[in-house]
């Protein structure tokens, strides 16, 4: 006999589906599938780290607030409600960002682009059937993402700050949180939506952009998990100590309190900034979800128009310029690897996977900026001055990026096509590995100066113009060293999965930073602007990279390119799952 | 001369092709034909030297081919039968990198890139990126990336598949061309008339063996038929086509 639920299944298969069903299922699959990764159980282990990483430290705060509120409930009663109000304006936060990181992280299909239209487009299909399929299912797959992220704290929050109410007051604080957060995560997916659609209509840069609102966002979730502590510190004194309540300080102008206006609201706090802020709140919902779905119209019927009509435009040609000069001084006469530099910087000015894992990690430095920066606990004063605290922030932002770097030469580029470099290109020369040490330098290098002139206005342009004698050996350092721990062209092989095994070698990421980043920050401050001190480290530096290069060009000499293809292609076809099967010549 | 001697290659437990032997020879267009899955791409793979035979040899004037398989490579130029290509650059940026790869002078390529572009009529399309290429655009640039460099030996893969008509006659005329000028051209198709307009010889390949091997004008008249759709038809065709077509008209109106 068939287990109920399977018979279900079984009944629900033979049900004829309607078309919108049918485009919306694959829209909404659209949001678990990738190109990039090579089998779905990769895919769902890395999203299931992913909410595990966004999960738990909300998850844990409510828990760790139990005490605090308990203690607060007996000693200072008055305090309960600025305390719970402060908890509620930190899981409004989170509940922006958590859902703000996820809609970055999903940001290709937000909206329609040229192979939807390519694919759809010939299709007997009204674009209503199309667009309400879409909006239907970014509206199911925002309203699971944005339940699952805020429940978790509705629930733990609503039971400890409730605790000495009536179980009338924990239902309604239950409420009051989840209408509020909802609500936040509704307001900033929907804003990310209309933000897609209009780039991706309008801009031929939507790829960078999509890597900089990455980089923000995950840059947001990391500051709020490591300040997330910080945002309420009960001490409950002794004999001799006072007992002390520290809450961080929300601004006023914060999009969040608009929110926590709409939760005071619901929860039945009297005064009349929480009923602007809740009509605020309900307002800019609105009119965002509103111009999400508006957007998302014009975006089908201009994407339509794209890909019937191409523009012909050169914007492609002035990307990574810069980087691309650079690279060629330092490759030198090798017209080899000059070529492959070329290639290296265009991959990665071009493709958005490339460009994601450079931003996700530069993320970690700028939360590390922002975290040592804010030790000195609003007395800007101090970093006025050079101390490790600044100088540091050229080094570890550069760091942390060139770490992306490398990770993102593991990730493939249209691998199907790496036949090219089989046919074309020397199977073992030297010049693969100068080329990637170039196009390292070339892209490394203005991002550490530009992050070296930005600490300019705090310790004057002077000591980071002598800061940078500093800087720019460590980025050299850093190349080198990246091309010593690769040995291929990037972007041509299939990426092997759990190759960078951080469980096991976070170590050597830590020495990393402390070598590139702490060290020579912390050498720099000894120096104390002393332009033979500062020319004596750098010259230290230099002879470091002297010998990581003759290094590398030892073992340049042994790097291959692998001269078959015995691999498996698995990425040859692209399927929108609708029963059509796009073959890869009109992909775009 | 390039000699192909009992080659024979295994995915496994599948034989993809078995005791495969045939010549091509400077100045004649040898022709690779056969249904899906004969063993036509893997032999077109094993001859430009991105896959490895399990046995055999590819031999170059008498030389195993693949014993400096990098000077081999440096003499060949291929069209692939999937126009895959790095679709976030564009056709320039991508003929300069095959031929910066293969190590051409800087004024002398960009020259011939400015003239394979307009010669081929996507000299206008040089600011796009090659996704929104049509087929028949990629397809050009792949074969002017196969000759930028002059090869002795030009493997085309379906060369001209997408592309328009007056590009397929220009196209053709080029690859007779080619051989003309005393290189080795083997060419891979389906498309039976265009392998009878410009081969000199067939390789007929059914389940990964050879089932003819000849001038097309011998084939003819050695089984007696009328063109070479007819001497294909006997070799390889399945039977019951008569059978297939009704089934799968029946399908479709199912």
């Amino acid at each position: 006999m068939l287990h109920p639920l399977r018979r279900l299944r079984d009944f629900a298969s033979r049900v004829p589906r309607s078309r919108f069903e049918v485009l919306c299922r694959a829209f909404f699959g659209q949001f678990f599938s990738s190109e990039t990764v090579t089998s779905d159980e990769q895919l769902q282990r890395a999203m299931a780290g992913v909410l595990a990483f966004l999960i738990t430290p909300a998850l844990l705060s409510p828990i760790q607030m139990a005490a605090s509120f308990e203690f607060a409930a007996l000693r200072f009663p008055t305090m309960l409600e600025p305390m719970t109000r402060q908890m509620a304006t930190v899981y409004i936060t989170y509940s922006m960002v958590g859902v703000g990181v996820i809609a970055a992280v999903m940001w290709d299909t937000l909206s329609f682009d040229r192979r939807d239209a390519m694919v759809l487009g010939p299709l007997p299909l009204p674009a209503s059937t199309v667009i309400s399929a879409k909006i239907t299912a970014l509206a199911i797959f925002l309203l699971i993402v944005a339940f699952a992220v805020n429940v978790i704290t509705a629930v733990p929050f609503s039971m400890v700050a409730g605790n000495h109410q009536a179980a009338v007051g924990v239902v309604r604080h239950f409420v009051a949180h989840m209408v509020a957060t909802m609500s936040a995560s509704v307001f900033v997916f929907c804003l990310l939506v209309t933000l897609r659609a209009i780039v991706g209509g309008l801009s031929g840069r939507h790829v960078a952009f999509a890597s900089l609102l990455r980089f923000l966002l995950f840059s947001a979730l990391l500051c709020f998990i490591v300040f997330l502590p910080m945002a309420l510190q009960v001490e409950p004194g002794g004999r001799r100590r006072q007992a002390s309540v520290q809450m961080m300080t929300i601004p006023g102008w914060s999009p969040t309190n608009w929110f926590l206006g709409l939760h005071e609201w619901i929860r039945g706090s009297p005064g009349a900034a929480w009923d602007a802020g809740a009509r605020r709140a309900i307002a800019f919902t609105v009119t965002v979800t509103a111009s999400a779905v508006l957007t998302t119209i014009a975006g089908y019927r201009r994407q339509l128009q794209i890909a019937l009509a191409p523009s012909a435009t050169d914007a492609v040609r002035r990307a990574a310029r810069l980087p691309r000069a650079i690279a060629r001084l330092a490759t030198g006469r090798s017209r080899l690897a000059r070529a492959v530099s070329d290639f290296i910087l265009s991959t990665i000015a071009r493709n958005s996977t490339q460009q994601a894992t450079i931003a996700v990690n530069a993320a970690i430095g700028l939360t590390l900026i922002v975290a040592s920066l804010l030790r000195s606990r609003g007395d800007l004063t101090q970093l006025l001055r050079p101390r490790t605290a600044v100088l540091w922030i050229p080094l570890v932002l550069i760091y942390w990026i060139a770490i992306g770097l490398r990770a993102a030469f593991f990730v493939p580029s249209e691998l199907p096509a790496a036949w090219m470099f089989r046919c074309n290109a020397p199977l073992q020369t030297p010049a693969y590995w100068s080329a990637t040490r170039a196009s390292a330098i070339g892209f490394l290098l203005p991002l550490a100066l530009f992050a070296d002139a930005l600490i300019g206005p705090l310790i004057g342009v002077r000591a980071a113009a002598w800061h940078a004698m500093i800087v720019v050996p460590v980025v050299v350092l850093l190349a080198e060293t990246i091309a010593l721990t690769v040995d291929f062209v990037p972007f041509t092989r299939p990426y092997e999965p759990g190759h960078a095994k951080l469980k096991t070698r976070w170590p050597f990421y830590l020495f990393g930073l402390f070598a590139f980043a702490i060290w020579p920050a912390r050498a720099a401050m000894y120096a104390g602007g002393r332009p033979a001190d500062i020319v004596a480290i750098a010259e230290w530096l230099w002879a470091v990279a002297v010998v990581l290069e003759i290094a590398g060009r030892l073992r340049g000499r042994t790097w291959r390119m692998d001269p078959a293809e015995e691999y498996k292609d698995e990425s040859a076809i692209a399927v929108l799952n609708i029963g059509i099967v796009l073959p890869n010549e009109i992909r775009p | 001369m390039l000699a192909v001697r009992r080659l024979t290659k295994h995915y496994g437990a599948l034989v993809a092709i078995h005791d495969v032997s045939f010549e091509a020879r400077p100045g004649e267009v040898l022709g690779l034909l056969g249904p899906n899955g004969s063993g036509k791409s893997t032999t077109v793979k094993i001859l430009t030297g991105l896959l490895r035979q399990t046995t055999g040899t590819v031999q170059l004037d008498g030389a195993d081919a693949f014993a400096d398989l990098e000077a081999y490579k440096r003499i060949i130029g291929y069209v692939p039968e999937e126009p895959y290509l790095y679709s976030y650059l564009t056709g320039p940026e991508y003929l300069r990198l095959v031929g910066r790869l293969r190590e051409l002078p800087e004024r002398a390529l960009n020259d011939k890139i400015d003239r394979f572009l307009q010669l081929l009529g996507i000299y206008d399309d040089r600011h796009q990126t090659l996704s929104s290429y049509s087929k028949g655009m990629r397809q050009k640039i792949l074969i002017a990336a196969s000759v930028l460099h002059n090869p002795r030996i030009v493997v085309l893969d379906e060369p001209f598949s997408g592309l328009d008509v007056s590009a397929a006659r220009v196209l053709k005329g080029f690859v007779r061309a080619i051989a003309a000028e005393g290189k080795i051209v083997i060419f891979s198709s389906h498309v039976l008339e265009v392998v009878e307009q410009v081969c000199s010889r067939v390789v007929i390949l059914k389940d990964g063996r050879i089932v003819g091997h000849d001038s097309v004008a011998n084939l003819r008249a050695t089984l007696r038929l009328p063109s070479l759709d007819a001497v294909f038809a006997s070799l390889v065709a399945e039977e019951k086509i008569e059978e297939r077509t009704n089934g799968l008209l029946a399908a479709m109106k199912a």
